[in-house]
């Protein structure tokens, strides 16, 4: 148990290295993407959708990025971990290693980054915007949700990506799809009743509008959409562990 | 400890990686089970602690699967294995660094993987740059190595530790030739009497040297176990009598007499 965490930690920081090579600064230029996309969003949808945001273009501007920072969080975590065990695979055939490490520590890294880059920024959002203690509070617990949501999928696309090399592929055009019809940067609010039904079964759907309005709303919380959110999120997470558990025996054949 | 142990892979050539393609043929009903082979059949083995054992064999016949086993990479799907103590696999040196992180950190991670705790291996990090004298290269990447640098760290941190069982695949000489002595010395103190050890090998000089017993395996059995004297010369005289059925045959092919 202690040695899976070592390797988990190590695993974990090795691709948080990777990906802020030569620079200190890493994290905080990660935080540079979302805020010059919301930057254009703000620009383009801005003044149409700002009366969603009691006409405030500002918070419009905070709902985008909240958006942004949930929706990037799921696609590109989940995208590196679908490649996470075929792209070890000359180390698993060298030692033995606890295969759910690599998923894992993938969704680690991105957790981490999340944690230290936009998190404390949303946070001080928060306090800022809504200036009420439960708000604040509730900020990471959407994350919570985002993060076991992640690592489910994390762990079905890894092993399916061990049998099957044509899935990034489709993958593209499923994160494509989650992120199209996740409120990223319009109101849930335009779409017609009866489709925002359908969009509600999108797993990012509650937790989009939960991080949203822990930080921009200033209505009540709706304890449903954050249980709701995190049940989602624990199924996935299960049910995800379980079929890569499944498959888990055939990998070292084809890696 | 092997009892029964066989092993089957599915052949990666006949595997269609594609899910597309898969899809289309299980809908038209042509899908077709790739044949899976079986590389160790009914494999019964028994090594006592402290003894040094030798694979030897054609290539094909089994031997690193064997020792995969015996680390645990692959599970057989027959028999068990029953391993007592420490594993340090040393199958190729260096194969979990990262070669964009410094030396330092690949000294963490590397350890890390060959299943140490970080703390020691934190800990250990200068005794482990002093014998693979790099100490004046702790902070630059392991890309920046030369292929002997990178050989001298990775058998540095791979035998920087006491295994009670010891898997090796032919990968002994390392370095330059004073760095070979050093490591020829690190492996000797390795070699010690309670040490299990494991030698796949082509060279039978070195099974002769180094190991008491000998496994000979083919298609992936075994085909005799005893002495390294006696393993090596009834795999040798094998050898040779094929040879010279081979040569006796093309002659008989050719029509010489």
């Amino acid at each position: 148990m202690g040695q899976s965490w070592d390797l988990l930690k190590v695993l974990t920081r090795r691709t948080v290295r990777a990906r802020y090579r030569g620079s200190s600064l890493g994290i905080y230029w990660s935080l540079l993407g979302p805020l010059l996309t919301t930057v254009a969003y703000t620009a383009i949808f801005g003044r149409v959708f700002a009366k969603y945001y009691g006409g405030s273009l500002f918070l419009y501007a905070v709902g985008v990025f909240v958006g942004l920072t949930v929706a990037n969080f799921f696609v590109g975590s989940t995208a590196q971990a679908l490649a996470s065990v075929v792209v070890n695979g000359e180390l698993l055939n060298k030692m033995r290693l606890p295969m759910a490490l690599f998923p894992l520590s993938t969704i680690a890294a991105w957790t981490f980054q999340v944690a230290a880059g936009s998190l404390p920024f949303l946070l001080v959002l928060s306090i800022a915007i809504t200036r009420d203690p439960l708000h604040v509070l509730a900020v990471p617990l959407p994350f919570v949700a985002l993060v076991l949501l992640s690592t489910g999928v994390g762990f079905f696309m890894s092993a399916l990506y061990v049998f099957f090399r044509d899935v990034p592929y489709m993958y593209d055009f499923v994160t494509f799809l989650a992120w199209s019809t996740t409120p990223v940067f319009y109101p849930a609010a335009i779409v017609p009743e009866r489709i925002r039904a359908i969009l509600e079964c999108n797993p990012l759907y509650p937790i989009v509008e939960g991080a949203r309005e822990t930080v921009v709303a200033g209505s009540v919380l709706d304890p449903w959409m954050f249980a709701q959110a995190l049940g989602e999120g624990a199924l996935v997470a299960v049910a995800g562990y379980a079929f890569f558990r499944a498959l888990r025996p055939r990998f070292m054949d084809l890696i | 400890m092997l009892e029964g142990v066989s092993l089957w892979r599915t052949t990666r050539e006949e595997y269609s990686f594609d899910l597309k393609r898969s899809l289309f043929a299980v809908l038209s009903g042509r899908f077709r089970k790739a044949r899976r082979r079986k590389v160790l059949d009914n494999v019964d083995l028994r090594i006592e602690p402290g003894e040094k054992v030798g694979l030897i064999g054609p290539n094909g016949a089994g031997k690193s699967t064997l020792l995969k086993v015996i680390c645990g990479i692959l599970t057989p799907q027959e028999g068990k294995l029953v391993a007592d103590g420490r594993i340090a696999p040393l199958i190729e040196f260096g194969a979990g660094f990262d070669v964009d992180l410094s030396v330092v950190d690949n000294i963490e991670l590397y350890g890390t993987l060959l299943g140490r705790p970080r703390s020691e291996m934190l800990r250990k990090v200068d005794d482990i740059l002093e014998f693979a004298e790099l100490e004046d290269y702790r902070d630059a990447t392991v890309r920046s190595l030369s292929s002997g640098m990178k050989a001298r760290l990775g058998f540095a941190v791979a035998t920087d530790m006491e295994p009670e069982i010891l898997v090796l695949d032919e990968v002994l000489a390392v370095g330059d030739e004073s760095f070979r002595k050093k490591s020829r010395r690190r492996i000797d103190r390795l070699w010690q009497d309670h040490v299990t050890v494991v030698l796949v090998s082509h060279d039978m000089r070195l099974i002769h040297e180094m190991c008491d017993r000998a496994i000979w395996m083919v298609d992936g059995a075994i085909r005799h176990d005893g002495p390294a004297e006696e393993t090596t010369a009834a795999y040798f005289a094998d050898v040779e009598a094929s040879a010279t059925e081979k040569i006796a045959r093309t002659r008989a092919q050719l029509g010489i007499a």
